[in-house]
């Protein structure tokens, strides 16, 4: 059909001196449909995405909001008219009213979705890589797909199995899903290096033992969620200890000696955070949890006068440190 | 008893060059002496059938070989008269006047007898079966059309401040509804035509100019696209309907086909006309806010304290102004056998009801039609040249202050500087700081020559370019109090639209049947090319930061980011149309138009738009010549349009590098460019599709005195595009673009017209015409339960939506939670549905829908002697609004938290003061309305009685109140609104969140023909 226009269109031309021929073939002028890159900076370009959603993750309308409103940490009361009416999805959120309709439960689904989504790709795309770091770089793909199931499955209940970007994906709950991140983050822990060499920010071997013993000291509400009682199996408490132990002798973190430098807008190289969100304002970070609770005539960041405090919740000081990063110790277990 | 000479004379007649003797004879006296004398000729013009003169009447002399033009208009009993006239000389005299029959008396040869009795009997237009009617690609009359056209001339528009040629039109054709979303000076309109046929945006119907088809894209900032054509340039608009007339533009018919056509040069009538006039506005409906004692008694009966400021301000008061307009227009038109020439110029100074709100509008026209190679061959050519400055405070801004600030507050300190209050901003000073500027220049011109290659045979060519560009600054001025460090923003944006098309129309009339057919091509890219750029951080100082970017002193990629986007649309089709008339009374028309668009999928480059229509006009038929009936046509036709409004590029996956907030992270200190699909392709994307029957009547009675057309319409549409969400959730993109299967939004409904005019014995001349719409919207088959739409505005409302899109359910259904009243500690309570003692979105109901049901217009004009009375008014009824307004600010807690509210918040006793106000039925309001949209006087002066008939042929006064009243329960500005609210691109309906408030105007004109 198209090529009978095409010969239509010609005849046309001729006719009426028309140079007026196409074969609409859409010209795209303000995105590149595939990209040319270098190795180096095609793996680099690869893993960046795996990590950028993690700004957005916590930001203080998506999963911080979903695990510290639902419960007695934090309130988000109506302020009055003025402020946080937000047509009542906080007060619904904390008394366990949410319906589907909440926009902060689906962006958070979003986020997590499509960061699970980029770790796949990065994955796939490095099975066919031959960059000497490949190996490491997928090992973190891996770890940090590990550890989105994870926030999904302690959110939603379940977590996805996908292997590559083709395939749909398995969805897997309860000891299942358990096992699943269990024997993913055991495949990478002998790959992935320390804070040390990998820079901050990035998973590293401490998050990734911190990330085992988070998941040994959930694992038993993971498997039935709906159980009536818990047995916190000995087996897993003692993993709970194998790795936190790893992670103070192995000396990849330390207290802070400032305890509030740890809240601070560039604290993505502070030695007490194992994992940390690299929130620095260059690019997309943002000091929100700062100015979510603050009052209103406070200012957390400098460089934005427009963003003052909100009036917001009131948090208990101390889970709004523990909800944000993974802590040494025995913090470390409120994660 | 006075000798009068009659002329009664058919214009066919003349054409055929027929003069009818026995009333030539009467006059005529062959004798071609010498130069008589000069000397003066004086007549009447009357109704035909009475002897009551007819004022205003154009009459145009002009010598038999087309020199020495005279014009000039009768008087107030009809009388006219020509000065330095010859006896025995050969005169034309062309004479026209509005809904009378135009007539031309060739070769008229003055004698002494003659030259003081001539009474000319103008007879009025019996029906408007004759009245041509521009389709696509073409014309044809009245009486021939087997689809659902209305046309409008000039002479039926809307009068007042107009600033884009939908205004021209509402209330004028049934089944068009045409809401303007804002009072605002060059804002925004929104019309559909025969109800909405998709969820997305992109539902205008296509507008064509002198047969360029223009792209509906924004041409910058928030004003009307269409605010580049000046009204007064326009010559008639025509308003294709339904699917058999809309179909020859196929892809882009769906949405219905608004024509404009504008005012060409007539041969041998060389005229210069000024226009003028000045408007004074003023806030129509201000809202019922408390006033300064109110508040404080008020607030204290709440048991609130609040801060008394000793003053009593009416801060609606404060911001608004009273407005004026100034309109000045002049045009050129004539020409000669072979090149005519029409040229104006325009200049719209138009002030807003708010403070710092102003439209300018400069427009200049060009159309020459020159006739080449024996008359074989005619260039028209058409340049329209536009400028316009739009300036806007912050309007929603300065409202929401106005109506929410304390009135006890002065507005001002002793300094005359605005008075600073601690808990809120004073308007004045938002008003001071803030400021948008939005310049834009259109250029639109046209040539299309046209070839008879042999009898009944004609090619076309059509080449248009139309190209917008538009600079838009926002800028925040620095302040120390309240906080600002300043900012300046900078939008740039470029539209081009280039066309070429070409096309063969053959025609033939023989004396049983006639048959016309075309065949043509088109081509057509449209660009759009935009981009922004901001600058933060200003010293505070005399300096505008728009005068001056470079005081700017911070820029970075978190608050700077510069942004843009480019695409490239292009359309290719082919489209035929065969028009064949049998005896004057069985009427066919088919069309066809293959259109293929670059923002189709690869599997769907192509789609085909067919119709087919009939016409059968009854009362040509020998049974029902005696009948009552002087016109009656059975139209019916069906066909299949699209709707190619689809977003660009979404047919292909996006994979890009880029360093950006979503795509980029830290890795120690630099930022890698993220490699990411951010959408997934679809090539199997295409137009969603529109099939429409209509059926029709058109009839006329008592010899065109009475006429008429009811129409019955089904519109379906389907393969409605959707941004869906994918099955496995773990996707590169969270949604991806679909026609979805099976999903189908109806309008059905059924449409009226009548017009009723009659002249009586003493000359007295009335008119009244009306219309009704009933109009029925619903989705099926929708796959979704339900799809949110317009967002909720203010403090305490966030992520709340009030608009969805629901199966079985119109289109702008409000879908919210059902209010039910309060409880006994005066707390807001609402219907728990599903009954499962929670409530909560899953308890929303459906509570009625912003689009009418019935839509009515109706209008009168009259007129005696020089005087003329028009006015038009029109409503809708069926139909809701939210109040957003009210939502966000008039409930009681504002009170007693300090902020005005209106006494609508104080309604409910019970109502706590600790209560708040989500988004519920509480606030959807009945919008149904009645607006007399403009009245205007008018008289005709008599230049000729006052002696200036060598100067100034014609002369016209007129005063028009425009908006003078609504009738409404609606206590919001108005309840013809709509704030854009989409959600993702889905329309909301019937929003109304601190609207620009709509003007009253009373306007008073002058024009003079020279």
């Amino acid at each position: 059909m198209k090529k009978k226009f095409t010969y239509i269109c010609v005849a046309a031309s001729i006719l009426f001196l028309t140079n007026a021929c196409t074969d609409l073939k859409e010209q795209v002028l303000d995105e590149s449909l595939t990209a040319k890159l270098t190795d180096q900076e095609a793996a680099n370009g690869l893993i960046v995405p795996v990590y950028a959603l993690l700004p957005e993750l916590f930001q203080h309308t998506r999963y911080f909001a979903l695990q510290e409103i639902s419960t007695d940490e934090a309130i988000l009361p109506y302020r009055g008219g003025t402020d946080w009416g937000d047509n009542g999805i906080y007060l619904a959120l904390h008394q366990h009213n949410t319906s589907s309709t909440d926009p902060n439960v689906n962006n958070t689904w979003k986020t997590l979705t499509q960061a699970l989504s980029r770790s796949i790709t990065a994955i796939t795309s490095f099975k066919s890589s031959n960059l000497p770091n490949a190996e490491l770089y997928t090992a973190e793909a891996r770890g940090m797909r590990a550890y989105y199931n994870m926030i999904i499955l302690d959110l939603f209940g379940i977590a996805f199995i996908k292997e590559d970007a083709g395939t749909t994906s398995k969805i897997v709950r309860g000891d299942e899903a358990v096992k699943y991140i269990e024997s993913e983050l055991l495949a990478i822990e002998p790959v992935v290096q320390p804070k040390s060499v990998m820079g901050p920010g990035r998973l590293n071997q401490a998050a990734v033992w911190g990330l085992l013993s988070r998941l040994y000291l959930n694992a038993t509400v993971y498997r039935n969620i709906y159980a009536t009682t818990f047995d916190f199996a000995p087996a897993d408490m003692d993993k709970v200890l194998l790795y936190t132990d790893k992670i103070i002798n192995s000396g990849q973190a330390k207290l802070s000696a400032d305890y509030f430098s740890i809240f601070d807008d560039d604290n993505h190289s502070n030695e007490e955070l194992i994992f940390a969100v690299d929130q620095r304002a260059d690019l997309n970070g943002h000091n929100r949890l700062a100015y979510f609770s603050l009052s209103g005539d406070q200012f957390p960041l400098a460089e934005f006068p427009a963003a003052n405090g909100t009036d917001g919740p009131a948090i208990s000081c101390r889970e709004f440190g523990q909800a944000i990063f993974i802590r040494l110790g025995c913090k470390l277990m409120a994660m | 008893m006075k000798k009068t000479t009659t002329f009664s004379i058919k214009r066919r007649m003349l054409n055929n060059g027929l003069l009818p003797i026995a009333a030539l004879c009467a006059w005529y006296t062959p004798s071609f002496a010498a130069m008589d004398p000069s000397r003066n000729a004086t007549g009447k013009v009357v109704t035909q059938g009475t002897t009551e003169g007819l004022p205003g009447v154009t009459i145009i002399l002009t010598n038999a070989d087309g020199s020495g033009q005279q014009g000039t208009t009768t008087d107030a009993d009809g009388n006219f008269s020509f000065s330095k006239l010859q006896t025995n000389s050969k005169y034309n005299l062309d004479i026209s006047y509005i809904g009378y029959e135009k007539q031309t008396i060739s070769g008229y040869v003055l004698t002494e007898s003659n030259a003081t009795s001539l009474v000319i009997n103008l007879k009025e237009s019996a029906s408007n079966l004759a009245e041509v009617v521009v389709v696509g690609y073409g014309t044809t009359s009245k009486k021939d059309i087997t689809g659902s056209v209305k046309s409008l001339k000039s002479s039926e528009f809307n009068v007042g401040i107009i600033n884009s040629p939908e205004q021209l039109l509402q209330g004028k054709v049934s089944g068009v509804n045409i809401t303007s979303a804002t009072g605002e000076p060059g804002g925004k309109t929104t019309i559909t035509v025969r109800g909405p046929g998709g969820v997305r945006t992109g539902s205008t119907p296509l507008f064509v100019v002198d047969g360029m088809a223009l792209d509906n894209s924004s041409t910058g900032g928030d004003a009307n696209p269409l605010n580049f054509l000046n009204a007064q340039d326009i010559e008639s608009m025509d308003v294709l309907k339904d699917a058999s007339a809309t179909a020859i533009y196929g892809a882009r018919g769906a949405n219905g086909v608004i024509i404009i056509t504008t005012k060409k040069g007539k041969s041998g009538q060389a005229s210069v006309n000024y226009s003028g006039s000045i408007g004074v506005s003023t806030m129509a409906r201000p809202l019922n806010v408390l006033s300064g004692p109110e508040f404080l008694a008020e607030a204290a009966k709440l048991g609130s304290t609040v801060i008394n400021g000793g003053a009593d301000t009416d801060w609606q008061k404060e911001i608004s102004r009273t407005a004026y307009t100034h309109n000045h227009n002049i045009s050129i038109g004539g020409g000669s056998d072979k090149l005519t020439y029409y040229g104006s110029f325009g200049v719209q100074k138009q002030q807003g009801i708010l403070k710092g709100s102003q439209q300018d509008r400069y427009t200049g026209r060009i159309n020459l039609s020159q006739k080449l190679l024996e008359d074989r061959v005619t260039l028209d050519f058409n340049l329209n040249a536009n400028n316009t400055e739009n300036l806007r405070p912050n309007n929603q801004g300065i409202i929401g202050a106005a109506l929410s600030a304390n009135p006890t507050y002065h507005p001002y300190k002793e300094d005359g500087t605005p008075f600073l209050y601690e808990d809120g901003t004073n308007p004045l000073v938002t008003l001071n700081l803030y400021k948008e500027k939005l310049v834009t220049n259109r250029v639109l011109a046209s040539i299309s020559p046209s070839v008879t290659i042999m009898k009944g045979l004609v090619y076309k060519l059509n080449f248009g370019i139309d190209n917008s560009t538009s600079s838009q600054h926002k800028q925040s001025k620095p302040s120390i109090i309240p906080s600002d460090i300043g900012r300046l923003e900078d939008y740039r944006r470029t539209n081009t639209n280039r066309l070429i098309e070409n096309y063969l129309t053959y025609t033939l009339d023989k004396k049983n049947y006639n048959f016309s057919a075309l065949l043509g091509h088109s081509y057509q890219k449209i660009s759009l090319q935009a981009s922004n750029y901001s600058v933060n951080k200003f010293p505070i100082s005399e300096i505008e930061p728009i005068y001056n970017p470079g005081l700017g002193q911070e820029l970075s990629l978190v608050l700077n980011a510069p942004g843009g986007f480019a695409t490239i649309n292009e359309l290719q089709s082919f489209f035929s149309r065969v028009n064949y008339g049998f005896k004057d009374k069985y009427l066919v028309t088919a069309t066809l138009r293959i259109d293929g668009s670059s923002k189709f999928g690869d599997n769907n480059k192509y789609g085909a738009f067919p119709s087919f229509s009939l016409g059968w006009r009854i009362s040509e038929e020998p049974f029902m010549k005696s009948g009552p009936f002087s016109d009656l046509k059975l139209r019916a036709g069906w066909g299949r349009t699209g709707n190619q409004e689809i977003p660009s590029k979404i047919t292909q996956a996006r994979f890009t590098s880029s360093v950006s907030g979503t795509t980029s992270y830290p890795f120690n200190n630099i930022y890698p460019g993220g490699t990411t699909y951010s959408r997934l392709a679809n090539p199997n994307i295409q137009w969603e599709v529109s099939a429409q029957t209509d059926i029709g009547l058109d009839f006329g009675f008592f010899k065109g005195a009475l006429s008429g057309e009811i129409d019955y319409f089904s519109k379906t549409s389907e393969k409605i595009l959707l941004e869906v969400i994918p099955a496995d959730p773990v996707q590169p993109a969270g949604t991806y673009w679909t026609n979805v299967p099976n999903m189908r939004i109806q309008n059905r409904g059924v449409e009226l017209d009548l017009n009723y005019r009659k002249t009586l014995e003493n000359g007295l001349r009335f008119g009244l015409g009306g219309n009704i719409t009933f109009i029925k919207n619903k989705i099926e088959n929708s796959p979704y339960s339900v799809i949110p739409s317009g967002s909720a505005q203010g403090s305490g409302l966030t992520s709340a939506t009030i608009n969805g899109y629901i199966n079985n359910e119109p289109i702008g259904t409000f879908y919210l939670k059902e209010f039910t009243g309060y409880d006994d500690k005066g707390i807001g309570t609402f219907r728990d549905v599903n009954g499962d003692g929670i409530v909560s979105d899953q308890d929303r109901v459906v509570a009625g829908s912003a689009l009418p049901t019935k839509m009515y217009n109706f209008s009168g004009n009259i007129a005696y002697k020089g005087f003329d009375l028009t006015a038009n008014f029109n409503g809708v009824a069926g139909n809701k609004i939210y109040d957003n307004t009210a939502n966000s600010n008039f409930y009681k807690l504002r009170l007693s938290k300090g902020l005005n509210v209106t006494h609508e918040a104080l309604a409910d006793a019970e109502e706590s003061i600790n209560n708040t106000a989500p988004v519920s039925t509480r606030f959807l309001k009945d919008a149904a309305f009645l607006r007399l949209n403009n009245l205007s006087l008018g008289y005709n002066l008599n230049t000729n009685n006052l002696g200036i008939n060598r100067w100034i042929r014609t002369a016209r006064i007129s005063v028009t109140g425009q908006n003078l009243f609504v009738w409404t329960k609606y206590d919001g500005y108005d309840p013809e609104v709509n704030n854009d609210r989409n959600i993702n691109e889905i329309t909301s309906y019937g929003v109304d969140y601190l609207s620009y408030p709509k003007a009253k105007t009373v306007i008073f004109g002058i024009n003079l023909g020279f």
